[in-house]
């Protein structure tokens, strides 16, 4: 009797066991999408891949965030051992590196599928989704440098706070009147004790961010560092030691931001500084400053012509993955680009430009002046070099120009021969 | 405990069965230690020997990485300040790691068990976030450490952004944080010297810098031993707190050999030249402590 019993129990578990099988073929696609957005931009993602994953039951992304180094480490090493996410996001200056690395698909077909037209989005960044006249990423959104100001201390020195410096005589002499000593002295005046200054007027980036605000002041001369077959480092010396000369005045001449500050934004978001020169990453952080009233103004204007730096974000598709996860991933891309309205709380600037030239993406606080730099955003040259030449550690060339130029008040001329050497050299290397 | 009678312990198969049992107890570690410790090693040196960029294949270029490490000015600027680090930080390390066992080891002092405690804490915090920490204390213009030297009339002091500061700078940070561990081992050093000594010694009348240099000193010979190798491998190979807190700047001045070996490997994907790199600190630091050993017998 009991041998009936478990022969019956017996095969229970093997139907159950087939039936196991039988569920998995059913199961979502699993993909996995990775992306450098450590913030509160990272947070927005999160909330968007949620939605996605809600409304799409037959997909299960897994997003994953890291600081945007590491992340690349990961990427290459994972790719090397065939684990390369489905999708995975970069920067537009990279994007050379990576094809020539050979780990990326083009995704023209896809945009074909997923209806994307150049038209509907910003030319810029459609244009920078090409390498070597091949479509390698998906336009997802834009970012550039813009000046935050503090509102509160505008009014207290008799500033019009609607009225942010738009040129950079505008901005030395309004940051003139925003530094005060501790006996309420400003740097133009007789008495002016630099050591015991409780306010700054301008806060500037000591690391990479300098070299990217030279960049902006060399477009804005009409000019740039790179021949225009990206080849070798071609600088027009007076225009490029002008642009140093410019940064450097700020803190060196004009007394108008603090030599060897660490981070500028901190200080800004901290009260201690009444201008600030970074990027709309930022404006989650400034939103939720409690008491600090904050505006954004353009980047100002030093040459001839308008330019700011920027850079953007693109979506693309490494090889080698399988054919279900590559048709989930262009979805998910897809449906995020789509999703851009969204996206934009990160504080990034949307590439599409139906949603960035909406009336609900304008006024939302700060995006105004970042929007309006969309026509003159200037992107860093996309060469195959690029981890190299624009690595924001030492002894990069990129970082050493910068703090060269920032924390010892270099020479401009010299900053600009060593940088010429180190680029040139590093460029020549196969 | 059973005795085991001689005639048995010493039989062949009780050997035997001991050595396969300490095999037993071996194996797992050494397998790991091998797998993920000694084997890459092994293949460490295997990719100095090639160029290779982790996508594609490494190609063999034999020696070529080492003699371009010579004519690298990078690499004999972070040899150069890799070594100013350590005759910055390693005494001090050193000294003052003894001094305050010493101070600690006192039976007649209050308050030894809590500041034993203290000294040891900064240890036990990550070095990314003694790198944050210490970053905040060292901002120039709203930084701690500047706004109380400016009672005393002092700076401000522009301590990671300025060249010919910012390795003290990162040195004081080190002292702060690892020196409570030297002071624990050279109290377990101490605290095996035989009190008996020291009461022979007050009887014969010795004087403290007597006793410390005839009866401490020597018999804390072993401890000082490793403290110095240790202090020495250590400091030579810095890595954490530089990344944190200046990423190698400002310009060059803190840029250490094992930071330009993660420039080279990792931002560069140079992996056989970063590999060299970090077989030639192996083989300067082989040389160190060799020096150091011929140093340390002949003092015996």
């Amino acid at each position: 009797m009991y041998r009936k019993f478990f022969s019956i129990i017996k095969a229970g578990l093997v139907v159950l066991f087939l039936l196991s099988f039988l569920s998995n073929s059913f199961a979502a696609t699993q993909i996995e999408f990775w992306g450098g957005w450590t913030g509160p931009d990272g947070d927005v993602m999160r909330e968007l891949v949620e939605k996605f994953n809600s409304t799409h039951p037959d997909i299960h992304v897994t997003l994953t965030t890291l600081q945007w180094t590491p992340l690349y480490s990961k990427f290459m090493t994972a790719f090397k051992a065939g684990n390369a996410p489905a999708l995975f996001a970069t920067h537009v200056q990279e994007l050379a590196y990576l094809v020539e690395a050979g780990v990326l698909d083009s995704v023209t077909d896809y945009t074909h599928q997923l209806g994307l037209k150049s038209e509907d989005f910003a030319k810029r960044l459609w244009d920078a989704t090409f390498y070597k006249g091949v479509q390698y990423g998906f336009p997802l959104d834009m970012h550039m440098h813009g000046l935050y100001y503090n509102i509160t201390m505008f009014k207290n020195a008799g500033l019009n706070p609607s009225r942010p410096p738009a040129t950079w005589d505008e901005l030395i002499k309004t940051a003139t009147k925003l530094t005060i000593d501790v006996n309420g002295k400003h740097p133009d005046e007789a008495g002016f004790d630099i050591n015991r200054v409780k306010q700054w007027g301008l806060g500037i980036p000591t690391n990479h961010h300098a070299f990217y605000i030279w960049y902006a002041l060399m477009n804005q001369q009409g000019t740039s560092f790179l021949t225009s077959d990206f080849s070798r480092v071609s600088i027009d010396e007076k225009k490029g030691v002008a642009a140093w000369k410019a940064l450097q005045d700020l803190i060196y001449r004009y007394h108008v931001t603090p030599q060897g500050q660490q981070s500028p934004t901190n200080d800004f978001l901290n009260s201690q500084v009444a201008m600030v020169i970074d990027g709309p990453w930022q404006l989650p952080a400034m939103q939720r400053k409690e008491g600090l009233k904050w505006g954004v103004g353009v980047f100002p204007r030093f040459g001839n012509t308008q330019a700011v730096w920027g850079s953007g974000h693109i979506l693309v598709l490494p090889k080698g993955v399988s054919t279900e996860a590559r048709k989930a991933a262009v979805e998910l891309a897809g449906w995020i680009i789509n999703n851009s309205a969204k996206w934009a709380m990160s504080g990034n600037i949307p590439a599409m430009l139906s949603v960035s030239k909406s009336l609900n993406f304008r006024t939302l606080p700060g995006r105004s002046s970042f929007v309006s730099m969309l026509p003159y955003t200037v992107f860093l040259p996309n060469i195959p070099k690029s981890l190299q030449v624009y690595s924001s550690v030492a002894p990069g060339p990129v970082i050493l120009a910068a703090q060269a130029a920032m924390l010892k008040d270099e020479d401009p001329a010299r900053i600009i021969q060593d940088f010429i050497q180190q680029v040139n050299s590093i460029l020549a290397t196969p | 405990m059973p005795v085991i009678p001689a005639n048995l312990s010493s039989t062949k198969s009780w050997r035997k069965a001991e050595s396969f049992a300490g095999w037993g107890f071996m194996l797992p570690y050494l397998i790991l230690f091998i797998l993920f410790r000694f084997g890459p090693i092994i293949e460490g040196l295997f990719f100095s020997l090639t160029r290779w960029n982790l996508i594609g294949r490494p190609t063999f270029v034999r020696f070529q990485n080492y003699t371009s490490l010579l004519k690298d000015s990078f690499f004999l600027i972070s040899l150069r300040n890799s070594l100013y680090f350590v005759v910055l930080v390693a005494p001090a390390l050193i000294i003052i790691g003894l001094a305050l066992a010493i101070l600690v080891n006192n039976p007649s002092l209050k308050g030894r068990r809590i500041n034993r405690t203290l000294i040891f804490a900064p240890y036990a915090v990550m070095s990314t976030v003694v790198g944050v920490i210490w970053n905040w204390i060292y901002d120039k213009n709203f930084g701690i450490l500047n706004y109380y030297l400016g009672f005393l009339r002092i700076g401000p002091i522009a301590w990671l952004t300025e060249e010919s500061i910012a390795m003290v700078a990162v040195a004081i940070t080190t002292l702060w944080w690892t020196v409570g561990y030297n002071m624990i081992l050279f109290l377990a050093g101490l605290q095996e010297i035989p009190t008996e000594l020291y009461e022979a010694a007050l009887v014969d009348g010795a004087g403290s810098w007597n006793t410390f240099k005839k009866i401490t000193l020597p018999l804390l010979r072993p401890t000082t031993y490793i403290v110095i190798t240790l202090t020495l491998i250590n400091t030579f190979q810095v890595f954490d707190q530089i990344y944190v807190m200046t990423g190698g700047g400002p310009g060059t001045s803190t840029l250490t050999l094992i930071q330009y070996m993660y420039f080279q490997a990792f931002q560069n994907y140079n992996l056989g030249y970063g590999a060299a790199i970090a077989y030639a600190t192996f083989i300067i630091l082989l040389a160190l402590t060799g020096i150091l050993q011929i140093f340390m017998k002949r003092e015996a």
